[in-house]
């Protein structure tokens, strides 16, 4: 029976509190103080265990880079007929009278080692290497257009270290 | 007007005190504090800027404050950091 009663109890009560628990204050806390915390698939990874394992992951994790970079970084539309200059490819933006712009293939394995792009930073390798200079604008692109894509977390957790725009 | 877009390859599960969210493409992992939960949740499918977002927090929290400075400002720096994380897209 005093079960029965306080079920009964349950049932009268009013809907108010509930909605005044969500119309709580919200405060937005200083910047400094971070409201995310991030679980890459590179931590995950790891097999040396602890913060020397994370690392050594993301030095060996991919970022794949597709075919048909253009020296802007863009990814060249597949319709876009290339043009050969010598051996170095190239299109035309907007038709004949458009830009020229040298058109570039993926690196030999289709991907950069964490480790490759580190060190291509590192070294300034986007000055004489017109390939990786296009690879590296495809990078930052992706990396800023906030839509993702397979490796990114492997190229954040480099580049927010070792290289900053 | 720059809009704030959620992004649609995530996944977001709601936990107890706590929200994840999880980003298909990057296979990573965030874990939202509260008002992090809330800002994400204030950004409707179809977009809206950040007048917008505040004015719907408000609608759902009665009061928004900011630790510091006011609390518009102190939104977009949130909102920023959902788009860093490419958890929400920035169109302008």
């Amino acid at each position: 029976m005093t079960d029965q009663n306080s079920d009964q109890e349950g049932m009268m009560q009013p809907k108010e509190p509930e909605v005044n628990a969500r119309r709580r204050v919200l405060k937005l806390g200083a910047v400094a103080v971070p409201a995310i915390a991030t679980l890459t698939p590179s931590m995950a990874m790891a097999t040396g265990g602890g913060v020397g394992g994370a690392n050594i992951s993301i030095l060996a994790c991919q970022v794949p880079i597709p075919d048909r970079i253009d020296e802007d970084g863009e990814v060249v539309p597949a319709h876009k007929n290339l043009h050969y200059d010598g051996h170095q490819a190239y299109y035309y933006e907007n038709g004949k009278r458009g830009k020229k712009k040298y058109v570039f293939n993926a690196p030999y394995q289709g991907h950069y080692s964490g480790q490759e792009i580190k060190d291509g930073y590192l070294n300034n390798r986007y000055i004489h290497d017109a390939q990786f200079k296009a690879h590296v604008e495809y990078l930052q692109k992706m990396r800023n257009s906030g839509t993702g894509g397979a490796g990114i977390s492997c190229l954040m957790s480099i580049t927010n270290s070792s290289y900053k725009t | 007007m720059a809009l704030y877009v959620p992004v649609e390859a995530v996944r977001y599960e709601k936990l107890d005190d706590l929200s994840l969210v999880f980003h298909r493409l990057s296979g990573e992992t965030h874990i939202l504090s509260p008002e992090m939960e809330a800002i994400y949740e204030a950004i409707p499918a179809g977009g809206a800027d950040a007048e917008q977002i505040l004015f719907r927090l408000e609608a759902v929290h009665g009061l928004v404050e900011a630790e510091e400075g006011d609390p518009a400002s102190a939104l977009c720096l949130r909102l920023d950091q959902l788009t860093e994380l490419g958890i929400v897209r920035h169109i302008s």
